[in-house]
């Protein structure tokens, strides 16, 4: 499996992981114990990741491009840790449309309410986004993935020569719209740059229709990327729902699965030790911010 | 309790919680940092627009109707839109920078809501509430160095409205990614200090936040710690200050339906302390009483006098005081005196104003105070013939009607066509209508020649304009009011747009009727208003007469938020005591609280609030239980807090003989025309200074006047001299402030002169003295009641049962110069011989997962049946509550009801009597 990471702008590709990756979620919070002898747990903020990487007799080229993040030639960080082992690239309140905090949250719209619904029927987990797009007053509405300001927070890091995909389930609540999928170029400041549309396809109130735009590569100067999902003219009566919002490398669309975002990271510790002259057995351990 | 979304109350018993914490720190100024330009709309509409690309064009102007800051506000008329339409304003801005875009939005019913946005950026929520001012706001993040940035709908039609004030866009850091923990502890120090668990006292509060680690989005800066380093030049907070700023605590969990979260800490960053070395902030904060360190001031205002020959009984519960102190500190339970205000009476406790001078007040009944009820905001003037469904225990004073006239400040009321007058007042309108004046303005009415204007119940609000003393009335008959059994907003605005006409505009709570104008006699001479009369008045809070015209006069008040909640002190007061110079306002207000055993303080919205000793929830708030919430708690029973015999001092003032109450020391001088002032300070409090200054007689002054003599020489050679000019001003109620003008060109020396007939003994003598009525302090006999006893000015109450079972263990209440009251001092002493006369134990460190609905003060039960048996009511008096790697914990230390097992009012289980009933 391939691992990137680095500083969004210059991400890097990792040696390939030989011995294996360990990865834990963890839980802040607490476990009470209560005078009835039973249990409250309470979890505060969202699950945070510890992830270790581990080598056996790399190169001493490749031992050196993981010093060189540890010592700091990238910059301080936090940096943005990509791993192919996780298809979808979206937040998890993302990927299942609000099912995680029934909350919108980091959503974003350029015209609108967004909401979070449990009818119709979720395609996956308990909630959906629902958007009521109203006007578009100049060029087209827009549902993103993160509200601006957050795309430093949250978005997938633009990666050398790769190119994205994303696909979104939508139908209608009330009315009819004709929408397309869409991946938006950000800078690194958060400004968008510019997009990519899949077709259009006419969305009703009827079965769930899914929208993709595949193989997209990145505006040249863009940092991040992100998914939206766009109506060319609203009317005050529609009410669009979404569900399943999928982002990955490549140009090929797995079928949908939980998202689990790209963290950002900083380096705990890096440890080695020498098998062989020119050989490292190296890990790597990295905390999510 | 605080009031939660059903969605959080539900999630608080959940065994499995996902906890949320927020930090709002304000590092910036909303007024020397705020990018929006005109932000209040007080001087126009420069800088604003309703005209935007792709967007219809809405209609923008300054209004007075309605304002959240000064006098004035955006109004917005929308289009008819079906693309949208916006009110908007550029700002310059920082790429990359975080900004916070706030305004305060009006939307009256019927009409579209609106939302923040960035154009062509982003967009916020939609406020969702009508017929108030909603905080509205918006956090983006500036990729270009100027936003077009405003509030905006997408769909409206012609006509509809929106108002829009105090806006601000201040740069702004989200210290979500960097909250590490946050603690609040909240307490009631007790007056009583060797007496713990008593729920009286100040209430404080504090917070520390525990700030660490990196957000991506914060510029400039790898770590917080390096962001608030105050030596990083590189930071947003370079060579700013970080102390008083703005600081709010919100806690709540992941629900259904959301996150949602409630306000637990509202106050001033008081400390910020960086180590850098881990790349960790810890910020502390204390809540708004720090905003009232400014020394206080207290007018001299007596409960119940006669003064001259007038019956000045305007009443004075210790509210009144802990009001007029609180808005000295922008603390308000009645709107701000309005600009251009000559009369303004809150009525909360006394009929004393606070803008113009009270002639007399009494209740109908010769001799008594005025009467008072709980009013729309707080205590208002009591009417029995229109209220008389009010029970008797919440009445203070007197109880049957009410009189009073009050003299407007500055030189009154004129009626020409450049002139104008606002009369408002929250009214209780019963359930049945009342034909009764509510209040007169008018000239002297010791003066032959008169106008004056009667605003007056029927079915509907009328006003009757005179001209003349002898004229007929001129009535403008306004809305037809609803007679419900509940306070309203009640106003007039009066003009007289030409010399033969008056033009009203009435106002009924939130609406404006404006009838036709009514035609009066032409005025040949304008003789100013200048008094304010109520005969027989009505169930009256918060009035405010001014003089300001409808072209330049602010809104109505008819919206008005209180910052403030004060239930009635338990305390009348037979005069403002003497109070020590520099005394702050926060530290007078808590020692009224303490001389009655009441609870003061800031809540965790940052309102102030007052309770008296009596205030208890009538049913438990809340049940926390050992299967969901309950995870532990210590119990200590102490015989020494036991207090079978408690005295409580009063210290009485009596109002003594008039006379002279100072008089100089030492020989004044004051040059050629030059103009001297002079400070007497005065032994006792004094009432009824006469401000006007004479000349003293041959014999002496005996025309209750303060007076002087003066002569070319400090010996009282070289002529005399009459012709000084004195301006008199109270300082506070035991001091004033003289003012000499001299204006002759040579000096003049305040003593008695010679050869002016004056008796030679007194010739060079100083003479200037001050004439007035002194309070004295004076013992007072109590009978101490069920005990028996009598003690020379301290209330007693013991408990002879408990003295003969453990010994006498007395409490000596500290004396207090707000307890004046003989009956309000004994009734404190049994309340706390109540309390004390029994051991209760007292539950500390009770640990339960945290609810951040919980308020000091609340009743809870605490139960616990089959383990430890606990199953009973209590009152929490201290909160500490920490959010962090630990989850949410809250420690709460609280009182009981009653002892274990004894009986209950009103709680199942526990109210029966029985055999085995123990009391």
């Amino acid at each position: 499996m391939t691992v990137y990471l680095g500083p969004p702008g210059r991400m890097l590709t990792l040696p390939a992981v030989q011995q294996g990756q360990d990865v834990g979620l963890d839980r802040a919070g607490s476990v009470r114990r209560l005078l009835s002898g039973g249990t409250a747990v309470d979890t505060i903020g969202s699950l945070h990741r510890s992830v270790s990487l581990n080598w056996s007799h790399i190169t001493d080229a490749n031992f050196a491009t993981l010093e060189a993040l540890v010592t700091g030639i990238y910059g301080p960080g936090p940096y943005v840790l990509v791993d192919t082992a996780r298809v979808n690239l979206l937040p998890p309140n993302v990927a299942a449309a609000t099912s995680v905090r029934a909350d919108t949250y980091p959503w974003g719209t350029s015209t609108g309410a967004l909401s979070s619904v449990s009818t119709p029927t979720p395609l996956a987990g308990r909630r959906i986004l629902s958007w009521t797009p109203g006007t578009a007053a100049a060029g087209n509405a827009t549902v993103y993935g993160y509200a601006f300001g957050l795309a430093q927070v949250f978005a997938v890091p633009v990666i050398s020569g790769l190119t994205y995909s994303f696909s979104a389930s939508l139908r209608t609540t009330t009315g009819t719209a004709t929408m397309a999928a869409r991946i938006d170029s950000y800078s690194a400041s958060g400004v968008l740059l510019s997009n990519s549309s899949g077709s259009t396809a006419a969305i009703g109130t009827g079965a769930w229709t899914t929208l993709s735009v595949t193989g997209v590569s990145p505006n040249a100067a863009a940092v991040y990327v992100g998914p939206s999902v766009e109506v060319p003219a609203g009317t005050t009566t529609q009410v669009i729902v979404t569900d399943q919002w999928l982002m990955v490398l490549g140009g090929t669309l797995p079928a949908w699965t939980r998202g689990t975002g790209v963290p950002r990271v900083m380096v705990d510790q890096l440890t080695d030790s020498y098998p062989l002259r020119g050989r490292h057995n190296a890990s790597l351990s990295l905390t999510e911010v | 309790m605080i009031s939660a979304h059903a969605d959080l109350v539900t999630a608080i018993d959940l065994a499995e919680r996902h906890v949320t914490a927020a930090v709002d720190i304000n590092w910036w100024s909303d007024d020397a940092d705020n990018l929006a330009s005109n932000s209040s709309f007080e001087t126009g509409t420069s800088g604003w627009t309703g005209v935007l690309s792709g967007f219809t064009t809405s209609t923008l102007a300054q209004s007075a109707t309605r304002s959240y800051f000064g006098t004035r506000s955006l109004g917005v008329t929308w289009p008819t839109t079906s693309v949208g339409s916006a009110a908007t304003t550029v700002v310059t801005t920082t790429p990359g920078q975080q900004y916070r875009l706030r305004g305060r939005i009006f939307v009256p019913t019927g009409q579209p809501f609106v939302a923040p946005f960035v154009f062509f950026l982003i967009g916020g929520t939609f406020i969702s509430t009508h017929d108030q001012w909603v905080l509205s706001e918006l956090i983006f993040t500036a990729p270009n160095t100027s936003h077009t940035v405003g509030w905006y709908l997408p769909t409206a039609t012609s006509g509809q409205l929106a108002w829009i004030d105090d806006v601000s866009c201040v740069p702004y850091v989200d210290h979500a990614p960097l909250l590490g923990s946050v603690n609040v502890s909240r307490s009631l120090s007790a007056s009583l200090p060797d007496i713990a668990g008593i729920a009286v006292g100040d209430l404080s509060a504090e917070t520390t936040v525990e700030l660490a680690g990196v957000n991506p989005a914060l510029p400039n800066s790898s770590t917080v710690a390096q962001a608030l380093d105050p030596f990083n030049s590189d930071s947003l907070l370079w060579r700013r200050d970080r102390s008083g700023r703005p600081l709010t605590v919100e806690i709540g969990m992941l629900t259904d339906s959301g996150e949602r979260r409630v306000t637990r800490f509202t106050g001033l960053t008081r400390s910020v302390s960086v180590d850098l070395a881990q790349g960790t902030v810890q910020v502390t904060a204390l809540d708004y009483a720090e905003l009232l360190r400014a020394p206080a001031t207290l007018p001299t205002v007596v409960g119940s006098a006669t003064i001259g020959a007038q019956s000045v009984r305007p009443g004075l519960n210790a509210q009144w005081v802990i009001d007029y102190l609180l808005r000295q500190g922008g603390v308000n339970a009645a709107p701000r005196e309005r600009p251009s205000c000559v009369l303004s009476a809150t009525l909360h406790g006394s009929a004393a104003p606070e803008t113009g001078t009270l002639v007399y007040a009494y209740d109908s009944t010769a001799g008594n105070t005025v009467g008072y009820v709980q009013g729309a905001w707080a205590l208002g003037t009591y009417d029995k013939a229109t209220a008389p469904d009010v029970p008797i225990d919440s009445r203070y004073g007197e109880h049957t009607g009410w009189s009073a006239q009050w003299q407007v400040s500055g030189n009154g009321l004129t009626s020409g066509t450049s002139d104008g007058m606002l009369i408002q007042a929250w009214v209780y309108l019963p359930a049945t209508s009342v034909t009764r004046d509510i209040l007169t303005v008018e000239s002297d009415p010791l003066s032959g020649s008169r106008q004056k204007l009667v605003l007056r119940l029927t079915t509907a609000l009328i006003a009757d304009c005179y001209t003349t003393a002898a004229g007929a009335a001129v009535t403008v008959t306004g809305p037809t009011l609803t007679y419900d059994g509940a306070w309203h907003y009640l106003a007039a605005l009066v003009s007289w747009p030409t010399s033969t006409t008056v033009h009203v505009v009435f106002r009924v709570d939130g609406t404006s009727t404006t009838p036709g104008d009514g035609t009066v006699t032409a005025r040949t001479t304008q003789t100013a208003m200048t008094h304010v009369t109520v005969t027989s008045g009505l169930c009256m809070e918060a009035l405010q007469v001014t003089s300001e015209i409808a072209a330049s006069g602010g809104p109505f008040d008819n919206e008005f938020v209180p910052t403030s909640t004060l239930e009635p002190s338990l305390l009348e007061l037979t005069v403002t005591p003497q109070i020590d110079s520099g005394a702050a306002i926060w530290d007078t207000v808590k020692a009224i609280a303490e001389a009655e055993s009441a609870v003061v303080g800031f809540i965790e919205d940052g309102t102030a609030v007052y309770r008296n000793r009596r205030t208890a929830a009538a049913a438990p708030a809340r049940t926390i239980t050992a299967e969901r919430s309950l995870s532990g708690f210590r119990t200590t029973e102490r015989v020494d807090s036991i207090r079978n015999r408690i005295r409580v001092p009063v210290s009485g003032y009596s109002l003594r003989a008039a006379g002279f109450v100072w008089a100089a020391a030492d020989v004044i001088s004051v040059g050629s025309r030059a103009t001297r002032t002079v400070i007497a300070e005065f032994d006792s409090p004094v009432v009824g200074l006469s401000t006007t200054v004479v000349v003293v007689p041959i014999g002496g002054n005996t025309t209750s006047r303060s007076g002087y003599r003066a002569a070319r020489r400090p010996d009282g050679t070289g002529g005399t001299v009459t012709n000084l000019q004195f301006t008199v001003t109270s300082l506070g109620t035991s001091a004033a402030s003289i003012q000499i003008r001299n204006p002759n060109g040579f000096p003049a020396y305040l003593v008695s002169p010679t050869g002016a007939g004056y008796p030679s003994t007194s010739d060079g003598t100083p003479t200037l003295e001050m004439w007035g009525q002194p309070l004295t302090t004076v013992s007072t006999d109590v009978d101490a009641g069920a005990t028996g006893l009598a003690n020379s000015g301290v209330a007693e109450a013991l408990w002879q049962d408990s003295i003969d079972l453990r010994g006498e263990q007395l409490l000596d209440v500290p004396a207090s110069v707000w307890r004046q009251n003989a009956d309000d001092s004994y009734a404190l002493a049994l309340d706390l011989l109540s309390l004390l006369h029994r051991p209760i134990p007292i539950l500390e460190q009770v640990e339960i997962a945290g609810d951040p609905t919980i308020q000091l003060g609340d009743r809870v039960v605490l139960s616990d049946p089959r383990g430890t048996g606990l199953d009973d009511p209590v009152i929490v008096v201290a909160i500490d509550e920490t959010v962090g790697d630990s989850g949410y914990t809250q420690s709460l230390t609280v009182r009981l009801v009653a002892p274990p097992g004894g009986w209950i009012l009103g709680y199942s289980g526990r109210s029966e009597l029985g055999l085995t009933t123990r009391l």
